[in-house]
């Protein structure tokens, strides 16, 4: 596995990490639950020491397909911080490509910063709209907002 | 004393201008449109206008009054157009921010 790959938990490992059944062992749980989508495997294999042999077990989370690497997999409900927010962050972020080209990074790095769930993104979208609408484009902020809250489901 | 005074003053005000056109044009980039965009481009218009204009501060004494009263006028409008500009700037930013 490589060091700076970044992980996150699927629909299945989404469900598994938020309920309380006993499907995974502890250790693997623990693991689980320190996969954000955001943080690199090195990272996590440096910092988490409460969970042991961290890389074995994230292959092994890998390998039940409870963790991915490949954004396009995710296909989990949009209110769980964890995937599927990453990739409603992604769509948002194509958006903002779309409509702001160039001038996108700005945009881009507060959607990243954001949580995954509807309403800080939906509070995100406020703030990039302010940002577009002040040093970008007055029309293009509320075509942004109003189409990246059809994206959010808001 | 006088003379060495207004000397010092008017090439600190140079140097100043210069220190502010040069952040006039940095932030241009970062700037490209929308309700700031606008109106820093003309901003930068006027702070280029302001250090040409205060380029020629040390050669005062060699105008004509009438020439050098006009320059002064000058200053000053603009200077009031500049001030105008940038409050209504700051005046929108905050409205804008507290909506």
């Amino acid at each position: 596995m490589r060091p700076d790959l970044i992980l996150f938990r699927t629909a299945k490992g989404e469900e598994i990490a938020h309920s309380h059944s006993h499907q995974i062992s502890a250790n693997l749980r623990r693991a689980l639950l320190v996969v954000d989508g955001k943080t690199s495997v090195a990272n996590i294999a440096s910092k988490v020491f409460w969970v042991s042999d961290v890389v074995a077990v994230l292959q092994e989370l890998y390998a039940l397909e409870l963790i991915h690497d490949d954004i396009s997999t995710i296909q989990g409900e949009v209110s769980q911080t964890g995937g599927a927010g990453l990739l409603l962050k992604v769509k948002l972020a194509n958006l903002a490509k779309e409509l702001l080209g160039n001038n996108a990074g700005r945009v881009i790095k507060k959607i990243e910063d954001a949580d995954g769930t509807p309403d800080a993104l939906e509070d995100a979208l406020l703030a990039c709209r302010k940002l577009i609408k002040l040093t970008i484009n007055d029309e293009l902020a509320d075509i942004f907002l109003r189409r990246g809250r059809v994206l959010i489901g808001k | 004393m006088g003379f060495n005074l207004s000397t010092i003053l008017n090439f600190s005000a140079i140097l100043i201008m210069f220190y502010c056109l040069y952040l006039a044009l940095s932030l241009k980039s970062s700037i490209p449109g929308g309700m700031v965009g606008k109106q820093w481009n003309f901003l930068t218009i006027l702070v280029t206008l302001f250090t040409f204009g205060f380029l020629t501060t040390p050669f005062f004494d060699q105008l004509p009054e009438d020439i050098l009263r006009l320059v002064v006028s000058l200053i000053f409008l603009f200077g009031a157009i500049y001030v105008v500009v940038t409050v209504r700037l700051i005046f929108n930013i905050i409205r804008e921010l507290t909506e």
